[in-house]
């Protein structure tokens, strides 16, 4: 399955910087060098009304807005709804992944995950 | 002008009989009170302490990232350089095992999100830490309240001076005596 195109612009939701690091070494690792970040949803939002991206990967629990508001807050922006958005989050009961998905998210990863696995979500989203 | 000084002495010494009260019943929930936000600012120490590592361990895993990145590319220099084959075979080997170890970097980069895992976890002490102060805030207030015939408006009010009181933001018995000499009492 052909990955998505080197020069997207990829925003990274986390509120801890470790996370955050990761997730943008992985991404540098999958040839992905466009890459910002933010600490919450509500930051995030900002930078998405504000710049253009193509994909966000959200963290859900964070403070002042979590992931979930965020992904509900794209989707109800006529501007932002069609963003692919992946969560990656240590929440791993079924019932938060159906709820994730009725917000609207596009794949699901459960922490801690390894490239392989990022790699494949992010295939299946842009295939 | 009369009837609203009488309400306000009354007040004032409502807020001295509280006072005077909540200091009764401080003393056995004084010790827990402090315990609360001491707790939490060791776990808060902790969790900043995690990062800090994490990061560092990070930094040393991108310093050996780059030395590996650049073995890498010397051989495949020295691989272009069209060695006899003995030679060859030790280059391509070095090569195999360099890239095992670009990908074993990875994977100890990647455990590292134990750090946020952890801290998740330590987030939902805190969050239960602030859930026994409010319960202690209530076995005050039923103290300070029990046999009162009290509106609901009043045991909030005492409500939170009890909160303010745990969290040492209260004004000072003086600031207190102060106001009621002013009214003589």
């Amino acid at each position: 399955m052909p990955m998505p195109p080197p020069d997207i612009k990829i925003l990274v939701v986390d509120d801890m910087s470790t996370m955050r690091r990761i997730i943008r070494t992985i991404l540098n690792q999958l040839g992905y060098s466009n890459i910002e970040e933010a600490e919450n949803g509500k930051q995030a939002l900002a930078k998405l009304k504000s710049e253009k991206f193509d994909f966000v990967i959200t963290d859900w629990n964070m403070p002042e807005m979590d992931g979930l508001t965020l992904v509900k807050e794209i989707r109800n922006d006529p501007e932002l709804k069609h963003l692919p958005v992946l969560m990656v989050t240590a929440e791993a009961k079924k019932e938060n992944v159906i709820e994730a998905l009725k917000a609207g998210v596009n794949n699901y990863i459960v922490k801690p995950f390894t490239p392989e696995v990022l790699k494949e979500k992010m295939e299946k989203i842009f295939k | 002008m009369k009837e609203i000084e009488e309400i306000i002495k009354e007040l004032l010494e409502n807020v001295k009989e509280l006072e005077k009260l909540i200091d009764e019943i401080k003393k056995p929930v004084a010790e827990s009170s402090q315990l609360i936000p001491e707790t939490a600012k060791n776990i808060q120490d902790v969790m900043t302490f995690l990062e800090n590592t994490s990061h560092s361990i990070m930094n040393l895993l991108e310093r050996i990232n780059g030395n590996s990145k650049k073995i890498s590319e010397d051989v495949d220099f020295l691989l272009s350089l069209n060695p006899v084959p003995k030679i060859r075979e030790r280059l391509e080997s070095i090569k195999e095992k360099n890239e095992q170890n670009l990908s074993t970097i990875l994977e100890l980069y990647t455990h590292l999100s134990f750090h946020d895992l952890a801290g998740q976890q330590l987030k939902t002490v805190i969050d239960v830490l602030e859930r026994i102060k409010s319960a202690l805030v209530d076995v005050i207030v039923s103290q300070v309240t029990a046999g009162k015939d009290l509106k609901e408006d009043q045991v909030s009010g005492i409500k939170g001076k009890v909160s303010e009181i745990l969290s040492r933001d209260r004004i000072s018995q003086e600031d207190v005596d102060r106001l009621l000499e002013e009214f003589g009492l």
